[in-house]
């Protein structure tokens, strides 16, 4: 037992020796990294707290048209440009409209509460309000959001908002309004553009002809 | 005589396998042999960096400590290390991905985000997305560093919560991108907005991008819920229990958790109607029983509203990180414009690249882009943009009587007889 116990002692005892020796050199010339050549760390690391969201006083806030103008403020009829749409019966623009089963991208057309056009007084305030935001957006080259607006602004009378919402579909109105993304679609256009002829806007007819057979 | 079994070579120990003794000077020599490899190993590796002995190249002063640099050991720097730094750029930030911030709480922005990644390397410009905050405070955080490039942020806070106007000068657009739709998840015996008045709303972690676009909203519409920030995933199952009245979300998933919520019928979304209070931050949004089964009864629609997102660019400062982040721009829109990548949601198809964002500065880069395709000017659509430009500047923002001239302008820009 002696003999074999030997040699396993001095094997071990080198073993550990020159493993603590050349570890502890390693250990000793291990080098230091400079923490401040270390890659900075992201900027927003952390959740950033903040105090409680306070609300603004809504009168200091940008203040909007009197909600549903008064009358007497408004002309007795609508302001059209030369050749706009003369305002149409209520019912046109909901056949026009219902032609599509009253439904719009998710907004719900219901034919019969349709707030306008009257014959007498046109689209009301929010419908033109609703066009007027749409044409502002549509301007801008913001598409999805413009026809967000001008589906609204249908839903609620306007029939101009037809055309417009034609117009977001329509290649050559995208293309010209150099939009990077979008590519159009000629099918949504043209039935757009139909349902504006229907509810009364010939401005549409020339852009039917435009884009031509389906 | 040999003894079955055994060999007539080496130690006499192997002689009897198995035995206690030659385990033992087996794990004896085993643990020796390691510990003295592990040492060597060790050792080395300490000891040569230190100790290498570069040629250093002439005008070179080489380190007196280890020094790292993207993850690599740098032996030797120029002379005039020291000095005032040179104009020229940080060499890592033009070669490491450019990185595209958006908020951990928004569930669609990573994968909006990912097509923008998509994007860039379509054009070899390499990118990644990084998932942590994107409200105000944490935006203004990021601009003042240079380890963000891009972020995709909600744009109502940008433009209307005064603490970010320090950010708009160093963070300009790239893109307008989609808009993500607002929630407010309640019991039915809430019916709109202005009835969670004064109970309690949860909108999120604090400065995530979503609690940002809901105060703005609660603000914009006069509203003051009592706040708090769970977050989605933890704020459903205290609706439930009764411990919060409503819990708003911006840019929920379609599907878990909102589409695992509401099965008793008893909980849907709280209408939220556009109003002009919102304008130029919000547009108006409509979601069927399609979109949250268990929220919107069949048949029905819910009123609510959508908040744009934009991507901007962090700090983008001028030489060479300026040049980087155009880099990645360009190949942004190079992309986008020839049809190189999708979006991963079909809503976003819809999003014009170029579009521009009212009340936000454009990234110069964006503008160079745009001149060098050239095309003709077009006086009518500048015409029908002044339009739009002149409704917006009117202080109550586009009304009723800016309809008939907008719609004007469109005629003659469109070529029209109207």
């Amino acid at each position: 037992m002696m003999r074999s116990n030997a040699p396993f002692a001095l094997t071990l005892a080198a073993g550990l020796a020159a493993g603590a020796a050349v570890g502890a050199l390693g250990y000793a010339f291990w080098p230091v990294v400079d923490r401040a050549a270390a890659p900075a760390r992201p900027a927003v690391a952390q959740p950033q707290f903040v105090g409680a969201l306070q609300p603004i006083d809504p009168a200091s806030m940008p203040m909007v048209k009197p909600a549903l103008a008064s009358a007497g403020a408004l002309p007795a009829t609508p302001q059209t440009t030369a050749g706009a749409a003369e305002p149409e019966p209520k019912a046109q623009l909901a056949m026009a409209l219902g032609s599509e089963g009253g439904q719009t991208r998710g907004l719900k057309i219901d034919p019969t509460s349709l707030g306008a056009p009257d014959a007498a007084t046109g689209p009301s305030v929010e419908a033109r309000r609703l066009l007027a935001s749409g044409l502002v957006a549509l301007a801008s080259g913001d598409i999805a959001t413009a026809r967000a607006f001008l589906e609204r602004a249908a839903a609620a009378g306007e029939p101009r908002a037809l055309v417009a919402l034609g117009d977001s579909y329509d290649p050559s109105t995208l293309s010209r309004l150099k939009a990077i993304g979008p590519k159009g679609d000629a099918a949504k256009a043209r039935d757009y553009y139909a349902k504006a002829v229907a509810a009364g806007v010939d401005a549409a007819r020339e852009r039917i002809a435009e884009l031509g057979s389906p | 005589m040999r003894t079955p079994g055994r060999g007539s070579r080496g130690p006499k120990l192997l002689r009897r396998p198995g035995t206690l003794e030659e385990f033992r000077v087996r794990a004896g020599r085993g643990l020796g042999s390691s510990l003295a490899l592990a040492g060597a190993i060790f050792g080395i590796v300490g000891v040569l960096p230190a100790h290498a002995d570069p040629a250093v190249p002439a005008g070179m002063v080489p380190y007196d400590h280890p020094f790292y640099k993207n993850g690599r050991l740098v032996l030797w720097h120029g002379p005039n290390r020291g000095a005032t730094p040179a104009a020229s750029p940080d060499p890592a930030g033009e070669t490491r991905p450019l990185v595209v911030l958006v908020d951990a709480d928004d569930a669609r922005a990573p994968k909006l985000a990912s097509d923008l990644v998509a994007a860039m390397g379509a054009s070899k410009v390499a990118a990644k997305v990084l998932s942590e905050r994107t409200g105000v405070a944490a935006l203004a955080k990021a601009s003042k560093g240079e380890t963000i490039d891009f972020a995709i942020a909600p744009l109502p806070p940008l433009i209307s919560d005064p603490a970010a106007a320090p950010i708009k000068s160093v963070a300009p657009s790239v893109a307008r991108l989609g808009a993500e739709p607002i929630e407010i998840v309640a019991s039915k015996r809430i019916a709109n907005v202005a009835a969670l008045e004064g109970l309690s709303v949860d909108v999120g972690p604090p400065d995530s991008s979503g609690a940002a676009t809901l105060g703005v909203l609660f603000s914009r519409l006069g509203v003051t819920p009592k706040i708090s920030h769970y977050g989605l995933a933890q704020a459903l199952p205290l609706l439930a229990a009764g411990k919060l009245d409503a819990v708003a979300v911006a840019g929920a998933a379609r599907g878990k958790p909102l589409d695992d919520f509401g099965h008793d019928g008893s909980y849907h979304l709280v209408a939220v109607t556009w109003t002009p209070a919102l304008q130029g931050l919000f547009a108006p949004l409509s979601e069927t029983n399609a979109d949250r089964p268990y929220l919107v009864a069949p048949n029905e629609t819910a009123e609510t509203v959508a908040a744009p997102l934009a991507l901007v660019a962090v700090n983008p400062g001028q030489g060479a990180r300026f040049d980087h982040l155009a880099q990645g721009t360009k190949a942004m829109y190079e992309s986008f414009a020839h049809s190189a990548v999708g979006w991963t949601y079909a809503g976003w198809r819809d999003v014009n690249f170029a579009a521009e964002i009212q009340g936000w500065p454009r990234f110069q880069a964006v503008s160079d882009w745009l001149a060098e395709q050239g095309g003709a000017s077009d006086a009518s659509l500048d015409g029908f943009r002044a339009a739009a430009q002149t409704a917006v500047n009117a202080g109550d923002g586009p009304g009723a009587d800016d309809a008939d001239r907008l719609y004007g302008a469109l005629m003659r820009w469109r070529g029209s007889s109207q």
